[in-house]
């Protein structure tokens, strides 16, 4: 039912936003007449800080948010794209919709399945990748495509895939 | 006088305060609009779709609970179109949530003539009950998406804000920060949630047990004594009257 | 030159700094406008353009500006809609990555026309590279004096933010844009109070997309007559269509609107790829009905869209070949709203699970001859019932299906396999 995974993975101990963040931090509230409109911005911050939005984490954007913390647990299971989990360090993210499955996507997808090892949504044991499907991301006239965190690759097929992985180490 | 209007609904002409929703104006006219989400103690938000209306010449149906009357409007409140959406509404929630503690929803199951099983094979909601705290279960198997419980724990009554939203879509459910048990939230057991409840998914932890067959000695432990519950260590003292 | 209009320069090396893009003419609109050019005049000229929005409603942009009230005591925002999530939709895309600038541009010159001091471009969340282009570009502009206070030597004042959403196609409806910009659940609002009186902050706000706010600066420099040489009487202008699936040049084209659909397939992308034939393509977005390959003739602008039973929408058109199965097509497609719809109401939350239910059916071979009709019943059962537009377009495509191709839906339920499935492997699965 619910987006959470298990409170036991991972659970950084995070107080504050680390001095190198602040000037972002504040850059993202001085854009909105109020704190809560800055929710997005931060959680953003935070995953390109942490990686992934723990509780300590998103606590933490609460606070500095001024909004309730089960709010913004609310917000962030709304998104696709935070992370309430540890992912690996590229995230294979494989456009499924109808342009791109059209030019072959799930084929592609299988693929990435057999070689990597994993299902969509799990994370190769040594946190080299992790894979999911999602759905357009406005890559249409070039499908099959992919973000690889935030890169798109485009015009896919299996050799280009392969020699794409290559790169990723 | 400038602050009326007059309109029809289901052939009776009849004047009402401007402003006023569709559905004030109707209860007015002595007819009644069948509704799930609404409340009168809560915001009204039109989620459940059972109270659209027909309006003549208007796209599509309206939502009586959040749709101000109109001047001159001609409203239906169960013509062919409207009885078939609010059938096809109760027919989809019954065939995957359990209404078996929604008195209310199944009187309207019935009275719309609802057929279920033409939504037979789909998956149920079927998340395990939550049994966390000394005061009320939570069975998200009967929930509805009312709204009511997070409206009521948040601005519209009690300032816990000790629930609120996870997923969206079809996989929307009510939930705590990170599904954490009741005792370690905000919540201040106040018990409006359980109240405003239309579908018995949040239920006092007492009727729970009777209901159970659990005597009422193991009852009272249960439910008012220091620790009692399965989880609700450091949970209100409710034996000291807190 | 691609276009003559948005995608006239679009290929200019350099075209993201401002030094290209003002060698270009790049901001001359906004100097000769501010001040000199009254906001109700800006407002009737675009009015007078007939430019209608490009982000799939197709309202007309200059009505939208009149709309907000004149007299309000509240201030006022402009927000651009750059969200671009509609399947077979990628224009937008493209624009801002090329041409920064003239989006800015565009957005001061709206900002200016309805007295707004502050706007926000909300992104996508897999824009991301696309706001550090919008940033820097930004930047650009603040240091030359096209944005902060007295902008472009005038007495007016605007800034513009970037703005990233996180993954969620129903931001792109402008009032949960607006709930989502706010920092709540990007579910949508109950309209009326519509944006222009009630919006962001509960502020009179005006929310255009990309494409129709980097039409303004041509409009309010060379007039509305010279902006209507291009298109039909209700349909003025350029229109940049994104074009996918199997055709032989897939990519985005700006002709002017009322091109035959056939031209766009046959002439500007040369056809189908691979001895492919066209069965049907969906011509604005996969929230529209498909049109048949009968209907290839159709023009592609707001009206005879319409009048062929389906809409010009966002102007994605997906192409579909002969040798895809529609029923495969359409189970993708219904998969995509049902991912996507936000949970709030209940005809779409639980209407598009159950629609997708009825296709896994008809997919594994278990169809019931009852289940056409229940996707036809439960398709009509959003439409117009829901709280917005997501439901709408859940259903329409479905309903068109059938319309169209009912005999491929037949086909699955008693022969329990496609009519056509050379593709089949391809479209097989999509995600839950």
């Amino acid at each position: 039912m619910s987006h959470a995974p298990a409170v036991t993975a991972i659970d950084p101990e995070v107080r504050d936003w680390p001095a190198s963040r602040r000037v972002e931090v504040d850059e993202a509230l001085s854009h909105y007449p109020n704190r809560r409109s800055a929710v997005l911005p931060l959680m953003w911050i935070a995953q390109r800080e942490w990686g992934w939005l723990s509780p300590p984490v998103l606590r933490l954007v609460a606070r500095t948010a001024e909004l309730p913390e089960p709010e913004v647990f609310g917000i962030a299971t709304f998104y696709t794209m935070f992370n309430l989990r540890p992912v690996g360090r590229h995230h294979l993210q494989v456009c499924m919709t109808i342009s791109c499955s059209l030019m072959g996507a799930d084929r592609l997808f299988r693929h990435l399945e057999r070689k990597l090892g994993i299902g969509h949504g799990e994370t190769t044991p040594d946190g080299r990748f992790t894979l999911r499907r999602v759905e357009c991301l406005a890559a249409c006239g070039r499908g099959p495509c992919m973000q690889v965190n935030f890169d798109y690759h485009e015009n896919l097929d299996e050799a280009r895939v392969d020699a794409l992985l290559e790169t990723l180490t | 006088m400038a602050d009326e209007v007059e309109l029809t609904i289901d052939g009776q002409t009849i004047r009402v305060e401007a402003g006023i929703t569709i559905l004030a104006a109707a209860e007015q006219a002595g007819i009644k609009i069948p509704v799930i989400c609404y409340f009168g103690h809560t915001t009204a938000n039109g989620l459940c779709r059972m109270c659209v209306v027909e309006t003549k010449g208007a796209r599509g149906l309206q939502p009586a609970c959040v749709t101000a009357v109109k001047q001159g409007a001609e409203i239906q409140t169960h013509s062919p179109d409207v009885v078939r959406a609010r059938r096809t509404i109760l027919e989809m929630l019954a065939a995957t949530v359990d209404l078996s503690e929604a008195p209310e929803i199944q009187s309207m199951l019935e009275e719309y003539g609802a057929k279920p099983e033409r939504f037979a094979g789909g998956e149920r909601r079927q998340p395990p009950m939550l049994d966390d705290n000394p005061v009320y279960i939570r069975d998200y198997a009967k929930c509805v998406l009312c709204w009511r419980c997070v409206q009521v724990c948040a601005d519209d009554a009690q300032y816990a804000y000790a629930i609120n939203f996870s997923g969206r879509g079809f996989k929307s459910s009510i939930a705590t920060f990170f599904d954490k048990p009741m005792p370690e939230t905000t919540c201040v057991f106040c018990g409006q949630c359980v109240g405003v409840c239309p579908t018995g998914a949040l239920k006092a932890k007492r009727e729970f047990l009777i209901e159970q067959g659990v005597s009422l000695v193991d009852v009272f432990y249960e439910t008012r004594m220091r620790g009692a519950g399965k989880r609700s260590t450091g949970g209100p003292r409710l034996d000291k009257g807190g | 030159m691609r276009g003559p209009l948005l995608f006239k320069d679009i290929d200019t090396a350099g075209l993201t700094s401002i030094a290209t893009y003002r060698q270009l003419g790049g901001y001359e609109t906004l100097v000769a406008t501010l001040g000199k050019t009254s906001p109700d005049e800006c407002i009737e000229i675009v009015k007078a353009s007939g430019l209608r929005g490009r982000g799939g409603a197709g309202f007309p942009a200059g009505m939208k500006w009149g709309f907000v009230p004149k007299d309000s005591p509240k201030p006022r925002y402009l927000v651009c809609n750059a969200d671009e999530s509609e399947p077979g939709t990628f224009k937008d895309r493209e624009l801002m990555e090329k041409n920064p600038h003239l989006l800015i541009e565009g957005c001061a010159l709206a900002a200016y026309a309805i007295n707004a001091h502050v706007g926000y471009i909300y992104l996508r969340g897999e824009f991301e590279y696309i706001q550090r282009i919008l940033d820097r570009a930004l930047a650009e502009a603040r240091a030359a004096g096209f944005l902060g206070r007295g902008i472009a030597g005038s007495g007016f004042d605007v800034e513009i933010h970037t703005h990233l959403g996180a993954g969620a196609y129903i931001c792109g409806e402008e009032t949960a844009l607006l709930s989502s910009l706010e920092g709540y659940r990007g579910q949508p609002r109950l309209k009326p109070p519509f944006p222009a009186v009630e919006g962001l902050y509960a502020c009179p706000t005006v929310v255009n997309n990309v494409e129709t706010l980097m039409n303004v600066p041509s409009i309010l420099r060379h007039g509305a007559a010279w902006y209507r040489q291009w298109g039909t009487e209700k349909s003025p202008g350029t229109k940049i269509f994104s074009v996918s699936g199997p055709v032989r040049r897939p990519g985005n084209y700006e002709l002017p609107l009322g091109t035959p659909l056939s031209e766009l397939i046959e002439k500007h992308c040369g056809g189908m790829r691979d001895g492919l034939k066209v069965k049907a393509v969906i011509p604005g977005g996969s929230s529209v009905p498909l049109l048949p390959a009968s209907l290839l003739d159709t023009g592609l602008d707001f009206e005879s869209m319409t009048a062929a039973g389906t809409m010009l929408g966002s102007g994605g058109v997906i192409v579909i070949d002969d040798q895809t199965c529609i029923v495969d097509a359409l189970h993708n497609i219904t998969r995509f709203y049902e991912h996507e719809s936000c949970g709030k109401c209940t005809p779409c939350r639980e209407g598009t699970y159950w629609m997708v239910e009825v296709f896994e059916r008809l997919e594994a071979g278990r169809g019931r001859a009852a289940d056409i009709d229940l996707l036809n019943d439960v398709s009509d059962n959003i439409l117009g019932k829901s709280f917005c537009a997501l439901g709408d377009a859940a259903a329409m495509p479905v309903m068109g299906a059938i319309k169209h191709f009912r005999d491929e839906f037949e086909y699955h339920v008693t022969h329990r396999r496609c009519m056509v499935n050379r593709r089949r492997e391809v479209l097989a699965g999509v995600a839950p």
